[in-house]
């Protein structure tokens, strides 16, 4: 049997055979470990896996407090970036001035920033001192920023129509934000979304700047001890990933069965 | 149904679009609104819904007035049925569902109840095999079928229609009209803005005709087609009669 060009070419007729796909996955896969492969040889590194097995708690602690981390700041961030998306479209003046100030002010500013002034001066000045507390707290506060203009958008992009269609059955605004706004607007606001989520997972390596000890930090700590940098690094990026690709595929998986336009 | 309009008048910015205009039917099952486009069919019909407040004038359909505070509103405009020209239903619902959400927000009925009151009602409307899809798997005619049986699931006292076929290909156009003409023998009560003159004189027991500022003629279809009495009615149905 011959390969040919043709199986991995997309026609809109017809979706391509898994097995070109996986194929083609296996190919782009495989340019890029020669090509990283070349590099490595070039470069003549003396590989030490054993800081893996040596340091593996200081990884397998870190990894768990960034997934840790991760999902609270996550579930947080969106209701916090909900609350501030409704805030904005509320008839209420001062809370759209809330939501304006802050979205812009939190985008504007550097996450680095923020977290030391939430740490030594906020936290500090209103007791709270469990830092776990205060970095989620945070995180969660600087993504919703971003969820808040992501679920704007996505709000805005149901029409007139539907809201005098959901009007004239005799919903109320809840009801029709409920059954009509949020499930629309949802499915145009998944893709950036996972873009976020994805975003905030990486960002909460910032955290290690009020001494937790998160994934980003641990990994840096090893390199220190064992000046093995890939050894250290590399199982990093690996990490990161094995929390950030399922969010992308579960994501897609969702937008797939929400599915409502041709 | 009857319906009053009391020096009702409406307007856009500058644009007067329904001048204090006072008009009334009692006991017709079928009210059907023509003019020339721009002349203000859309807007008398959202007054009627209830989606538009007009600037001065009342209101009264079947004896009682259209309620000024918001619940005692939101209630009249559940007692009625509109189906719009296009997109009328919610996307991300199946036929089903979308026939099915008013009555479980808006109604109280429960699930069960909803599911078996639009599946029959469906199938009445010869959609029983498309009930699972999304409005972007209809064909338009049969959207308009599902955006009409949504609009009738509560037993309205009032249907309102918006030019329903504007946006269909005839044969689309043909299966929607057929089942408005059935609703009309069933004696549910409709307001229908259309342009397709042959179905509107047939089907209303009253027409008006609207042109800018109000409605300029209305009465008995006979009587409008046949000696229409405003040189503005006489002028547009030259016009849409030529071919
Ligand atoms: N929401 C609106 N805002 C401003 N002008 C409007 C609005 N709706 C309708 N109009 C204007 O009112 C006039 C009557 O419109 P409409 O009632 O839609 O007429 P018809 O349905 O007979 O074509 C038109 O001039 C139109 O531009
Ligand atoms: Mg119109």
């Amino acid at each position: 049997m011959k390969v040919r060009l043709e199986w991995f070419t997309i026609r809109p007729e017809k979706p391509p055979h898994p097995l070109a796909v996986g194929l083609s996955y296996l190919m782009v896969f495989g340019v890029l470990a020669i090509v990283f492969q070349v590099a490595f040889v070039r470069l003549q590194y003396d590989w030490n896996w054993s800081v893996l097995g040596e340091y593996r708690t200081l990884f397998l602690h870190g990894w768990g407090t960034t997934l840790g981390l991760s999902v609270a700041s996550l579930g947080l961030s969106l209701l916090l970036g909900v609350g501030l998306a409704l805030a904005g479209q509320s008839r209420w003046l001062p809370l759209r001035s809330f939501h304006r100030l802050t979205v812009e002010v939190i985008r504007g500013t550097p996450l680095l920033v923020q977290i030391l002034i939430f740490f030594y001066v906020v936290a500090d000045a209103y007791g709270i001192q469990n830092r776990y507390v205060v970095g989620v707290l945070t995180l969660s506060l600087f993504s919703a920023a971003y969820i808040a203009e992501i679920v704007r958008a996505g709000i805005e992009s149901v029409g007139a129509s539907q809201w005098e269609s959901a009007r004239a059955i005799g919903m109320s605004d809840p009801q029709i934000y409920r059954h009509i706004v949020f499930p629309q607007a949802m499915r145009r606001a998944l893709p950036p979304l996972a873009g976020q989520f994805v975003s905030l997972i990486k960002d909460s390596s910032l955290l290690s700047m009020i001494g937790i000890a998160e994934f980003t930090k641990n990994a840096r700590d090893v390199n220190s001890l064992t000046f093995s940098t890939l050894e250290s690094y590399l199982p990093l990026a690996i990490g990161y990933l094995v929390l950030t690709l399922p969010i992308s595929w579960w994501t897609q998986r969702l937008e797939r069965s929400l599915h409502f336009e041709t | 149904m009857d319906l009053l309009l009391h020096q009702v008048s409406k307007r856009f910015g500058q644009n007067q679009v329904i001048g204090a205009t006072s008009i009334a039917v009692e006991e017709v099952r079928s009210l059907v609104l023509i003019g020339p486009s721009g002349g203000g069919k859309s807007t008398l019909l959202r007054l009627v819904a209830g989606l538009l407040r007009p600037e001065s004038g009342k209101i009264e359909l079947n004896g009682g007035a259209i309620p000024d505070e918001a619940d005692a509103r939101r209630r009249y405009r559940a007692s009625l049925g509109v189906v719009f020209q296009a997109f009328n239903l919610f996307p991300h619902l199946s036929a089903r569902d979308n026939v099915k959400l008013p009555l479980t927000v808006v109604h109280g009925c429960s699930e069960d109840d909803a599911h078996e009151i639009a599946t029959a009602l469906l199938e009445r409307f010869r959609l029983g095999s498309h009930e699972d899809k999304r409005p972007y798997e209809l064909s338009g005619g049969q959207r308009q079928r599902v955006a009409i049986a949504r609009a009738l699931v509560h037993r309205p006292q009032l249907l309102l229609l918006d030019e329903p076929t504007s946006a269909l290909d005839p044969e689309m156009t043909g299966e929607v009209l057929d089942v408005i003409q059935e609703l009309k023998s069933e004696g549910v009560d409709f307001m229908l803005v259309t342009h397709e003159m042959g179905f509107a004189r047939e089907v209303a027991d009253e027409i008006w005709f609207l042109a800018e500022g109000g409605i300029k003629e209305s009465g008995s279809p006979e009587t409008l087609f046949n000696r229409p009495q405003s040189p503005s009615t006489q002028r547009f149905l030259e016009r849409v009669l030529k071919y």
